[in-house]
């Protein structure tokens, strides 16, 4: 019988199967791809920051490559973060010098980015078969798994070892055996996205900016009408990426629809003010999952002949914004496993709990533990979403705004404020709860 | 609001007529057993219709992101990606 063989079938053509590929396709290992989209990235969806830190680790002069091959939109010099009140927003921000001759980030289209870095990974020897979904595993007689199953005719893949790199829908990895359930609505956010149209002059003049720099603002508050969700304006060439999450679990048990949450935010009169009438050109819109479980939703990500990375192994720090680069190390760890397994003969679940070693001893589960209980304070702590965007904004409004009260009154009246809507004890309680759960 | 039906039709689909990709597993739990059907509402591009008797499933406007087989409360949907090269194909992401 003709089989086709590999040594390791990587399923998904994300940053995190493509990085596993990348890294393992250097190195002469023989490894498919497999991607269920028309090509790597037709179907893929972020908000849309790439940190270049786990890219540089794999490709040399990736910046450069990354502009000359078009894939990303801007290098991201200033980052922000508006607390949105009903009339008003405080921001806080961040612009960099450095980062406009040292790149930290850039904004990104998916549909570019996974493209180019499929490229790559062809380069490298790696075979991307893309319009192919894969179904499931083959295994021998004893239940191992030996390859993968596709929708296509005649579609079974041979190889010695798979990484499920599936993204955050665990499909396959319960179908591994490594995820016993699939995720709760409190496990997962639903995240709604516009691309609209804005002319390059435009972008820059908006964001203050040169063409090639671009900005970032994180968005909590109002829009999310008390549930737990963040919204995001980042700027990309000639477009603006404009979207919003929120957990499941608060869209099922308040009943608000994504989408409308997405117009809260578009219509909302600093963002009106900022985009104009170009909020309104949309050119496409989107939808995904976010993994928001964290370190406690995680699924064993190693067995027999198998490994698990990226959105599927939960490795995302939502407070951080960071996903695919969680996404890319955790494929390069997957890889570096799958090199040393591969050379001593040895693809046993026991030889490849070396992965999860890797990704413990790096900053991927240190952070995942470090924010382990921020989601759970949360979600028990509505006061966070419910109270505080709106307390902030008024009493920043109040203490700017002169009409002539003498400033000991204002400051009384800014305290009657807070102890109003949430007592100081209150305060200073959620002040440490707050903490502890970060720190 | 706009309509979401406007914003699916600027999105890039190939659709496979003869596979729909999500099914209702027992009609009967919608109609009896759920009481809210938070799926109508969690799915972002309002692919879930109930139309008095029973759930409509319009998957040709599906986003493929997995809300609805996640927020069902009685895991009454059988949910799988389009087969490959169908589907959602976006031309940004």
């Amino acid at each position: 019988m003709n089989r086709i063989e590999f040594d390791v079938v990587v399923v998904g053509g994300g940053p995190a199967g493509l990085s596993a590929a990348y890294v393992l396709a250097s190195k002469g290992v023989k490894v498919a791809v497999i991607e269920k989209g028309e090509y790597p990235g037709s179907k893929s969806v972020m908000g849309g920051v790439l940190y270049l830190n786990p890219l540089k680790e794999i490709i040399p002069n990736v910046v450069e490559e990354l502009k000359s091959g078009k894939a990303v939109e801007r290098n991201v010099i200033e980052q922000n973060m508006w607390l949105m009140g009903k009339d008003g927003i405080v921001k806080i921000g961040h612009r960099n010098e450095r980062w406009k001759t040292d790149p930290n980030a850039f904004t990104v289209l998916r549909a570019n980015f996974d493209r180019w870095f499929a490229k790559k990974v062809e380069k490298a020897g790696a075979l991307v078969i893309p319009k192919t979904k894969v179904e499931d595993f083959l295994r021998d007689g004893d239940g191992k798994i030996i390859g993968v199953r596709t929708t296509r005719p005649k579609g079974d893949v041979y190889c010695r070892a798979v990484v499920i790199a599936e993204g955050v829908n665990p499909i396959l990895t319960i179908k591994a055996g490594l995820r016993k359930e699939d995720l709760k609505p409190n496990m997962a956010a639903v995240a709604v996205k516009e691309i609209v149209d804005m002319p390059e002059e435009v972008v820059n003049s908006t964001f203050g900016v040169e063409s090639e720099e671009g900005t970032t603002i994180e968005i909590l508050g109002s829009w999310s009408e008390g549930l737990f969700g963040m919204g995001f304006i980042y700027s990309n060439k000639n477009s603006v990426s404009i979207g919003c999450g929120a957990l499941i679990s608060d869209i099922r048990e308040k009943g608000i629809k994504p989408y409308k949450l997405l117009e809260n935010l578009k219509n909302h009169p600093a963002v009106v003010d900022l985009l104009k009438e170009y909020r309104t050109q949309t050119k496409e819109y989107l939808a995904h999952l976010i993994p928001e479980g964290g370190y406690y939703a995680m699924p064993k990500v190693y067995g027999d002949r198998v490994l698990v990375c990226g959105d599927a192994a939960m490795l995302v720090n939502s407070i951080h914004r960071e996903g695919s680069n969680h996404a890319i190390t955790s494929g390069r760890f997957a890889a570096e496993t799958l090199l040393e397994a591969l050379d001593a003969g040895d693809l046993s679940e026991k030889k490849l709990k070396a992965y999860e070693e890797k990704l413990r001893e790096s900053f991927i589960l240190k952070d995942l533990k470090k924010y382990r209980d921020l989601m759970p304070t949360m979600e028990k702590n509505r006061q966070f979403v419910e109270i505080y965007p709106d307390l902030a904004n008024d009493a920043i409004y109040r203490f700017l705004h002169v009409d002539g009260t003498p400033k000991w009154d204002v400051q009384r009246e800014i305290l009657d404020m807070v102890r109003e809507r949430r007592s100081l004890a209150s305060l200073s309680l959620d002040l440490l709860k707050f903490w502890k759960s970060v720190r | 609001m706009p309509r979401i039906e406007d914003k699916l039709y600027l999105n890039r689909y190939r659709t496979d007529e003869k596979h729909p990709h999500l099914r209702i597993k027992d009609e009967s739990i919608c109609r009896d057993k759920c009481k809210d059907r938070p799926c109508i509402n969690g799915c972002p591009a309002d692919v879930y219709e109930w139309d008095g008797e029973r759930m409509d499933v319009k998957f040709e406007g599906c986003l493929e992101c997995g809300t609805c087989r996640i927020i069902c409360p009685f895991g009454n949907i059988d949910w799988e990606y389009p087969n490959g090269n169908y589907g959602i194909l976006y031309k940004f992401g």
